[in-house]
């Protein structure tokens, strides 16, 4: 079933059942309240006369917790972590509390995508903070519009390093609006 | 229309009823893959384009004044609204002073930079690197719109090492 260019209607002219099912019945099936399955929902295309319903979701770890990894680690609670399926695009909005033990190091916090799609975590899209205090304590965000996902079930995990020293994370936030 | 027992029904009025209001719904606007579908007004949608773009080169600041840094840039046809994101690695190259990060709207809009979208760096050892974001609403003139990211310094002190580098720009139009 897929969207099909209304008919014009002619007068005098006979109307078939079949006409209304495909310009009556099979498009309002392409339309969002068709579509919506869930409040809360976003509508999106997928391609010209194509729509699809679209979650927008958040995940919040309060937990505060460290590592000392150079390299993008998971931290004892790992994420947080949204599954959402996605075309090809994916907004990602993500925050975090961030400390570091040592003055001059700095704390990076990403974002990963898994499942349908495989992208590491990197400092392109990073927020990083440099400790200027030793202990020093700041919240950061970050966005980054993802666009080269594989259309499917794709799964979003913050993901850690610092340069040096003890970083530790805590009031851990990501939202993912599916496109 | 509500439809009346033993009523004929028109051609025009299946071409009004039918097949002009399904014209007006969100698979007969979409155009292409990525949009998503707002209001304009009461009864009236339309698909609009979430875009970014970024500078992954960057460059060199050394304007204590609002100046370009080689862009992002997005031009990009809106209704009233827009959510901006900006966000980019910056260092400057004395310590204790700023580097800034701004955007502007050009076009059917005129915004100059904003201290609600402002990013800063200021570090108390030079030459390093940090990165954060804002999130600022817009209110434009319907049109086509140019949002720019700017950049300054707090002091030009031979500022060849003060600068930005994976600069990202997100517009969500509304």
């Amino acid at each position: 079933m897929s969207w099909t260019a209304p008919m014009t209607f002619v007068a005098a002219t006979t109307l078939t059942a079949a006409q209304l099912n495909i310009h009556l019945r099979d498009n309002l099936n392409e339309t969002a309240p068709a579509k919506a399955t869930t409040a809360g929902r976003i509508f999106v295309s997928t391609g010209a006369n194509a729509i699809a319903e679209r979650a927008v979701v958040d995940n919040l770890v309060s937990t505060s917790e460290t590592t000392i990894s150079t390299t993008y680690v998971d931290l004892t609670t790992v994420g947080p972590v949204q599954t959402v399926t996605t075309g090809t695009r994916a907004l990602v909005i993500w925050h975090c509390g961030t400390q570091n033990s040592g003055t001059g190091n700095t704390n990076f916090i990403s974002v990963a995508v898994s499942s349908a799609t495989t992208i590491a975590a990197s400092d392109t899209w990073a927020i990083q903070n440099k400790a200027a205090i030793n202990a020093d304590y700041i919240g950061v965000s970050g966005a980054h519009l993802f666009t080269t996902l594989t259309a499917g079930s794709n799964v979003f995990t913050l993901k850690y390093r610092v340069t040096a020293g003890t970083g530790t994370f805590s009031v851990r936030d990501i939202i993912v609006i599916g496109l | 229309m509500t439809f009346v027992a033993n009523t004929a029904l028109t051609a025009a009025q299946l071409n009004t009823f039918l097949r002009d209001n399904l014209n007006e719904t969100a698979p007969a606007k979409a155009t292409a893959a990525g949009q998503w579908f707002v209001s304009t007004t009461d009864n009236s949608i339309a698909a609009r384009n979430i875009s970014s773009a970024s500078n992954l080169s960057g460059a060199a600041i050394t304007s204590t004044s609002y100046t370009d840094g080689n862009g992002p840039t997005l031009t990009l046809l809106t209704g009233q609204y827009a959510m901006v994101t900006i966000s980019a690695q910056m260092k400057i190259n004395v310590a204790n002073e700023s580097i800034f990060a701004n955007y502007v709207v050009t076009g059917a809009t005129t915004i100059s930079t904003q201290d609600s979208a402002e990013l800063v760096h200021n570090c108390n050892s030079a030459n390093t690197y940090d990165r954060t974001c804002s999130i600022t609403w817009c209110n434009l003139t319907p049109g086509t719109n140019t949002f720019t990211m700017k950049y300054r310094v707090s002091t030009n002190s031979g500022g060849a090492t003060s600068g930005i580098i994976n600069a990202r720009l997100t517009v969500l139009c509304l």
